[in-house]
């Protein structure tokens, strides 16, 4: 968007100029009454994490309490809190846990309703319903709130606004657009159209298929909490979602195999034109140490949707939260409460030095300030979270996604068709859902 | 009274009464736990007594298991075959002493000091279609396979899972089989050949039989290295295309750390422990027979 | 005359013509070259891709030309990766694991070799056994076991399950290469009245050398790539390399630069021991040739 559109639009959308980051505005306790506690944090390594970390110093002089960042690759990350869930240590005070992973491990966690109370804070206010939906019990339903969420997604089709404003195209609305804009960039370029991936890692062929089976008005469960993806519906959202590459060929024929970081890739060397994917992609798609493309390359518009519905999206969402086992609660609770600050984040999204765009909380995502900085991006956000569906929230979704993302792999890899895979697919979800 | 205690006792206790106090509260732990049912979700300490349901449901309607099986088989029964034919080839290869083997010998050791994790990945990158190396290469020389993509094709990923084991291990079992030959007394192969006996004759009659108990070694030890085989094929496939590459370790591992039930995983893992020990069993008969 | 000795050697058999004898060599050293090709091409690769930006890694018109960097080789060192501790503890780890695996293994073995007394079979049966069950499921209850013990976190934790874990194998590789020695050494230097450790000591160990030093090496480099204990024990001061190459799998996929660098990390010293180690090795060949 140019600079004073942008303006225009954000005025008329209701965007709120922010104050600028002088120091957090968190409630902690006057008189640091826990100074000289050390609280250990688990952690992956992410660039936002890395900003965080890069401004404990602030926290420790304002509360004399010592922060460690305790590092575990994130692939491993789920072992460890599998293993601090049986063993119940108090080797980390504050956890964190990504709602993909199942409720099973947000048994790690004290309830927070009162400590949050008492720093008055509100919560619903600050985050949007999506992400605060994933730090609660109940299956995202109970009333105790499990943890902050720090590290929340939403999906956005990234695209060469060079090749489409060469070519005369506009960024698709619908998913038939996005196979259409695929089509005319093939033929005309020696680039694939949009860069899917198919290919089984970690449940990640499911994120853009859910829009799909959404779209189409299809259930991953029914009202008895049965598989309903094998439903007329999910077989042909399905069908629709595989066709892109197997009927359309607008993919690349890597795409059976991609993973997230491959369909970027696909992008960033300038092989496809087109990628749906979370929006923190955003840094490495104009980072030249990561991408050949320059910055005034790279355009995104809103998640295509089915025809006459809403744009949506699928969101993930981290939170964290005070391990049950630790001894220092109370620390812990006031790093919390200065790491949730909306100062802070904001002060994150606007560094120059940093390109992270990764917002939760909703005062940040309409500010005036951030989105002048990324273009719009978080205001696409907020408007796609209002409709946004997050994760299935109930014990046995590790199994199930992981035969999901397996037929779809199966299916792409020409092994089974459609409607076959889904059955048997529904049959082993059926089963593992009855233990 | 010391002196009336067999030598045995004094030289096997140091590593027999390590291995036993290390080993025995995990392993005793854990297969009790495969008679229980523990799901994380619903409690954090071991639930119910099942006997043995556990193991009657994987055996008997889980499907997942009985492929992760069939995996298993495959991959196990290619890999330790490849492994034993090529060490003993190269070892065979490598025995003289020229300046290209001494070179050859000083580098077996490297693939096998790499992680397993770091050549699953490298791997993965190699036949990546758009930008892999060994995806071109190999299209290149055979321009039938230049359009596959290695991972999406259920053998062709089989091939690069089982390859990229037998990069890792391969030249490190040369060494070994190295090793043995050269603990062959030179005399017995220079009487046959004053004998009469060809090059292969020796080899057949007279190094072979002696190289048994290294190749009996070898082969075992790449079973049950096969058998545990996990971070490559977690890095490479990821068990996939589907569930093609997804063999009994990465089902173990995945039934405890991705769908929390732990007494199920037991389960499975004491099933695979008991193919390995009757192989074992049988292996064992073999070698002390004297 | 050059007919009847020509006859005279085709007779003998195993004789090769001064050709033939050529062209097998030929062979051989393209075997030998296919085989040394295999091995070093990935690692050489490997070792290109440490000194490459990210964007030429996932490109292939940049596989052999690109513009180099060092700044992988220096990210690894620097926070939150720690490569160089995490180094460190490995080192420290693997070799403690050794130095009390080899002799208290060699001890075993050459008891399960040479001895007969009663359950020998079971209970060689039972050493292996102890690791064939696969790490997933045993990884918790000993973290539970070191947690009562108080050694979480902690270097000593990491030498006594890798020591647990490698005994069974090297007590079952020893085993091997001291079957393979001929009982007539150790029976005529017993007859000429020699002890048994001496016995043990000085006949039956340089013989079998060759399998101890493999047997070290393989006790060093299972300790070397373990992984699941030390994620699951350590947390800040017992973290060893495998964490740190595993760490570079990010949420933004594989950094392989930065693996390919930490590669390079593993791979220059392992060279080094190699070689060391082969002189051993080789010694060990010829002077069993000898013998």
């Amino acid at each position: 968007m140019q600079r004073r559109a942008l303006m225009q639009w954000m005025a008329a959308a209701g965007v709120v100029p922010g104050a600028a980051y002088a120091q957090t505005t968190a409630a902690l306790r006057p008189g640091k009454p826990f100074a000289g506690t050390t609280v250990n944090v688990l952690s992956v390594v992410a660039p936002q994490f890395s900003a965080h970390e890069a401004r404990l110093p602030e926290f420790e002089a304002l509360t004399g309490i010592k922060v460690k960042y305790q590092y575990v690759p994130f692939a491993s990350m789920r072992e460890k809190l599998t293993a601090e869930l049986v063993a119940k240590t108090d080797q980390y005070d504050v956890l964190s846990v990504m709602d993909v992973w199942g409720p099973s491990l947000y048994n790690l966690f004290d309830p927070l309703n009162d400590r949050i109370a008492e720093k008055k804070i509100d919560m619903t206010a600050r985050y949007p319903f999506a992400h605060l939906r994933a730090a609660r019990d109940g299956n995202g339903n109970g009333k105790n709130i499990l943890g902050f969420p720090l590290r929340g997604h939403v999906q956005l089709m990234f695209y060469r606004k060079d090749v489409f404003n060469r070519l005369g195209l506009k960024p698709p609305e619908t998913w038939d657009q996005m196979v259409d804009a695929g089509r005319q960039i093939q033929s005309k370029t020696d680039m694939a159209g949009v860069a899917m991936y198919y290919g089984k890692t970690s449940g990640q062929n499911l994120m853009i298929w859910f829009n799909y089976l959404w779209g189409m008005g299809g259930e991953l469960l029914d009202a008895k909490g049965q598989p309903a993806f094998n439903s007329p519906q999910g077989v042909a959202a399905t069908q629709a979602y595989v066709d892109v590459l197997l009927k359309h060929k607008v993919a690349p024929a890597g795409s059976a195999t991609f993973n997230e970081t491959d369909a970027v890739n696909s992008v960033a060397q300038g092989k496809s034109a087109m990628v749906p994917v979370w929006w923190w992609r955003y840094a490495g798609l104009v980072d030249p140490k990561t991408s050949t493309l320059k910055s005034d390359q790279i355009g995104f518009a809103p998640l295509p949707s089915m025809p006459g519905r809403e744009a949506t999206t699928y969101t993930n969402t981290w939170f964290y939260g005070i391990n049950r086992s630790s001894k220092q609660k109370n620390a812990a609770m006031e790093f919390l409460t200065w790491l949730s600050d909306p100062a802070l984040e904001r002060s994150v999204l606007l560094d120059r030095r940093l390109n992270e765009v990764v917002a939760m909380q909703t005062s940040n995502l309409i500010d005036g300030d951030v989105n002048l900085r990324f273009g719009g991006m978080h205001l696409f956000g907020a408007q796609a979270l209002k409709g946004a569906r997050g994760t299935p929230l109930f014990a046995q979704w590790p199994q199930v996604s992981d035969i999901l993302e397996a037929t779809i792999s199966e299916i792409v890899a020409g092994q089974v068709t459609v409607k076959a895979g889904l059955d048997a697919a529904a049959a082993k979800a059926r089963r593992a859902l009855r233990a | 009274m010391l002196r009336r205690v067999p030598l045995h006792v004094w030289l096997l206790t140091p590593a027999l009464a390590f291995v036993a106090a290390m080993a025995l509260f995990p392993l005793g732990y854990s297969l009790l736990l495969s008679f229980r049912s523990w799901k994380l979700a619903q409690q954090d300490t071991p639930g119910q007594w099942l006997g043995l349901d556990n193991y009657w449901n994987l055996l008997s309607d889980d499907t997942e298991f009985l492929d992760s099986v069939w995996a298993t088989l495959v991959f196990v029964s290619a890999d330790v075959a490849v492994t034993l034919l090529l060490a003993l080839a190269a070892a065979l290869l490598l025995q003289r002493e020229t300046r290209m083997n001494s070179l050859a010998r000083v580098l077996l050791i490297l693939p096998f000091v790499m992680s397993p994790a770091l050549i699953g990945v490298s791997f993965r990158f190699f036949l990546n279609p758009e930008f892999g190396v060994g995806h071109h290469l190999v299209g290149w020389i055979f321009p039938a396979m230049a359009d596959k993509v290695w991972l999406a094709d259920t053998t062709l990923a089989m091939v690069a899972v089982i390859a990229a084991d037998v990069w890792h291990w391969a030249p490190y079992m040369t060494l070994v089989v190295l090793g043995g030959l050269a603990s062959i007394p030179k005399e017995t192969q220079e009487a046959a050949r004053i004998d009469g006996a060809s090059e292969w004759v020796v080899l057949r009659d007279v190094t072979l039989p002696q190289l048994k108990p290294v190749l009996g070694v070898v082969l075992i030890l790449k079973t049950v290295f096969a058998l545990k085989a996990f971070d490559t094929i977690f890095t490479l496939s990821n068990g996939g295309p589907g569930t093609s590459t997804q063999t009994l370790a990465y089902f173990v591992y995945q039934t405890a750390f991705n769908y929390y039930d732990m007494g199920y995983a037991a389960a499975a893992a004491y099933l695979l422990t008991a193919a390995l020990v009757v192989c074992a069993f049988f292996y064992l008969r073999l070698l002390f027979r004297k | 005359m050059q007919a009847s000795s020509t006859v005279a050697q085709s007779s003998i058999p195993g004789y090769r013509t001064p050709l033939q004898e050529r062209v097998l060599q030929a062979l051989r050293q393209a075997l030998v070259l296919a085989g040394i090709s295999s091995i070093v091409l990935p690692i050489l690769w490997m070792m290109l891709t440490a000194f490459k930006l990210p964007r030429d890694v996932y490109s292939l018109d940049s596989a052999l030309v690109f513009t180099p960097t060092l700044e992988n080789l220096v990210t690894i060192f620097q926070h939150p990766w720690n490569l160089g501790s995490k180094a460190l503890n490995s080192v420290l780890v693997a070799s403690g694991t050794v130095l009390l695996a080899v002799p208290m293994a060699t001890l075993a073995a050459y008891a399960f070799s040479r001895l007969e007394f009663r359950f020998k079979k079971a209970l060689f049966l039972t050493v292996i056994a102890s690791q064939f069950i696969p790490g997933a499921v045993v990884v918790l209850p000993y973290f539970l076991m070191f947690k009562e013990l108080g050694m979480l976190d902690t270097r000593s934790a990491l030498v006594l399950i890798n020591l647990s874990i490698v005994l069974p194998y090297a007590v079952w590789m020893i085993k091997g290469f001291i079957d393979a020695v001929p009982i007539e050494m150790e029976e005529s230097a017993m007859v000429d009245g020699a002890q048994r450790w001496r016995v043990l000591w000085e006949i039956v160990v340089p013989v079998a050398l060759p399998g101890i030093i493999t047997a070290a090496v393989f006790s060093f480099t299972l300790t070397w790539n373990e992984f699941l204990f030390a994620l699951i024990l350590g947390k800040q001061d017992a973290l060893t390399l495998p964490l740190g190459l595993i760490g570079f799998r990010t949420e933004r996929g594989d950094l392989w630069e930065l693996m390919a660098a930490g590669g390079l990390l593993i791979t220059a010293p392992m060279f080094l021991l190699s070689l060391l180690v082969h002189r051993q090795f080789i010694g060990s060949l010829t002077a069993g040739a000898v013998r």
